[in-house]
């Protein structure tokens, strides 16, 4: 049995893992994202996940943007700027090797094997520290002529809107991110209690009627369900699973957002989508980064 | 004496309240900052303004009626500033949570009418914080972290031999972040229990969750006095219109769906 070799690259953990066609694991191993020398790190990863294992057909990469045609600039890795990451993972296995952001990955691994499975066409959200997306249609990874497709929390959902920090205005994620519900729950009086705030204990606020964390999942909510129906509506996306961190907040989130979908989806194809949570959580990212592989591997050969 | 109903804009405990209240009230609005903001004449936006800038007017009418049979004196403006319960959720007096708590109708109201904030005062002085309001008064999801360690095996044969030091350490982590089928495995095992083989699309788990770290400090009973304050009015308000406000046809509440120029949706 043949098998692809698959990568995940975050802000905080580098993951690897041998993945056969039907999306089993063969074998798979984690570690800590250092703040430099992170190749040197992955080449350890890569050898361990590998060595004395069947030898991959090609490589699938997912890393966090934003991406320029096969380089990386992840915010949160300050080593890497316009790092040619395909280029180097291709010299360091001489195998075929694909590069998608994170969140492309998520989306794509939902669809293969997740909650997104039988979708002709799916959006997946990660809705975490910040909002990212991607976009699978007819089966394939929608990933843009730089690889920025399906960067949907940049949408403008309010032209009017609060400047974002990406230099646009009324961007989703100013809305509807962990930190960004945070900030304005703190903006508007909510008190956590804890000198450090975060947007686990505005869902346990939330969750316990506090009206101005409600409120401000209420706002977050509202934002990704206007994302969600102007994709909808561009793409007739038919479902969208969301995963991330803040996803975990269970009912605080997802019931206003059925609210807020069931309020500004008009036409009846957008009011048809169907949102679901992750069922793969961490590991989407990885199962996509597979099939990207995979993907990759049936077109060049 | 009874005036014609086209001078009437509705009643309040059987009295007439005068369309002169509402004229001006519009021409006030039509010669103010935000004229450039107000629906054109004659449209179904303008009449759904009139309609919402009467209930307002009832609201404030109600609220003297009855702030002078308890014998409360008008609060003028300024207490606007000192108000706790409105001033300190928003820039601005009327804050927007405050606003969004009370209503439309009656956050108007009591900006604009010193006898509606007299009966704000009265109302809100008795109010009960709702027992669902109190932190652990509801039952929700509460995000907690633990230490994880984690495995996925290619066949069940090798995961039901696997040992917690062979796991792989995911560092501190919530269950919800994990494939759902592990996360509701381990939410039924407790602490430090070797869960697993969970079978899913990607093969066969095996996950311990050995701690449980940094859970949010839990809230400090603090009541949120001011939003329980602001729907005590609001549930008054609407007791006492039911019981005292009639409207007239043309003048309905801008939400009822029975009226023509109600195109909002729900």
């Amino acid at each position: 049995m043949t098998h692809v070799l698959a990568i995940d690259i975050g802000g905080t953990k580098l993951a690897a893992a041998l993945v056969d066609e039907e999306g089993s694991v063969l074998r798979s191993a984690t570690r800590p994202t250092p703040r430099e020398e992170v190749m040197a790190a992955l080449g350890g990863l890569i050898e361990e996940v590998t060595g004395g294992g069947p030898a991959p057909v090609a490589v699938g990469i997912g890393c966090a943007g934003p991406l320029d045609r096969g380089t990386v600039s992840p915010v949160n890795m300050p080593s890497w700027r316009g790092f040619p990451l395909c280029d180097e993972v291709r010299a360091l296995t001489g195998l075929p090797t694909v590069l998608a952001g994170d969140a492309q990955c998520m989306a794509l691994g939902e669809h293969w094997l997740g909650a997104g499975r039988g979708s002709s066409a799916l959006l997946g959200v990660v809705v975490s520290t910040g909002i990212g997306g991607g976009l699978v249609i007819d089966g394939r990874p929608l990933l843009g002529p730089t690889g920025n497709a399906g960067h949907v929390g940049h949408m403008t959902i309010d032209p009017y809107g609060e400047r974002c920090e990406c230099g646009g205005r009324g961007c989703v994620e100013r809305y509807a991110s962990g930190p960004n519900m945070t900030r304005w729950a703190l903006e508007n009086g909510w008190s956590p209690g804890a000198e450090q705030a975060d947007a686990r204990m505005l869902a346990r606020d939330a969750a316990a009627g506090d009206p101005v964390a409600v409120a401000a999942f209420e706002r977050g909510a509202g934002a990704l369900a206007g994302m969600i129906a102007s994709t909808a509506a561009a793409a007739e996306v038919s479902t969208v699973v969301v995963g991330g961190g803040v996803s975990g907040a269970g009912a605080v989130l997802f019931e206003p957002l059925e609210r807020a979908l069931d309020d500004v989806g008009g036409l009846a194809f957008v009011r048809a989508v169907r949102v679901r949570p992750t069922t793969l959580g961490v590991l989407a990212g990885l199962a996509g980064a597979a099939k990207l592989a995979w993907d990759y591997s049936r077109s060049a050969g | 004496m009874t005036r014609p109903v086209e001078t009437v804009i509705g009643f309040v405990g059987g009295r007439p309240v005068g369309r002169d209240l509402l004229d001006r009230r519009i021409a006030e609005l039509r010669d103010g900052p935000s004229a450039a903001a107000l629906p054109a004449p004659g449209t179904a936006e303008d009449r759904q303004l009139a309609r919402w800038l009467t209930q307002v007017i009832l609201t404030e009418t109600l609220c003297e009626a009855e702030a002078r049979a308890r014998g409360l004196p008008p609060e003028p403006s300024e207490s606007l500033d000192r108000e706790p319960a409105l001033a300190s959720e928003a820039a601005g007096p009327l804050g927007r949570v405050a606003a969004v708590e009370l209503g439309s109708v009656n956050a108007a109201a009591y900006a604009g009418s010193p006898w509606v904030r007299a009966m704000f005062a009265h109302v809100a002085a008795t109010a009960a914080i709702p027992a669902g309001w109190v932190p652990g008064g509801r039952a929700g999801p509460v995000e907690v972290c633990h230490l994880v360690s984690h495995r996925l095996f290619p066949s069940r044969a090798e995961a039901v031999r696997a040992r917690a030091d062979e796991l792989e350490p995911l560092g501190e982590v919530t269950l919800e972040s994990l494939p759902s089928a592990l996360a509701a495995a381990l939410r039924s095992n407790p602490y430090g229990t070797l869960t697993g083989p969970v079978r899913d699309a990607l093969g066969w788990h095996v996950a311990v969750a050995s701690a449980q770290l940094d859970q949010p400090p839990e809230r400090t009973p603090e009541a949120p006095v001011g939003a329980a304050r602001r729907l005590a009015f609001a549930r008054w308000l609407d007791e006492q219109r039911a019981a005292q406000v009639e409207l007239v046809p043309g003048l309905e509440h801008p939400g009822d769906p029975r009226q023509p120029d109600n195109h909002h949706k729900h």
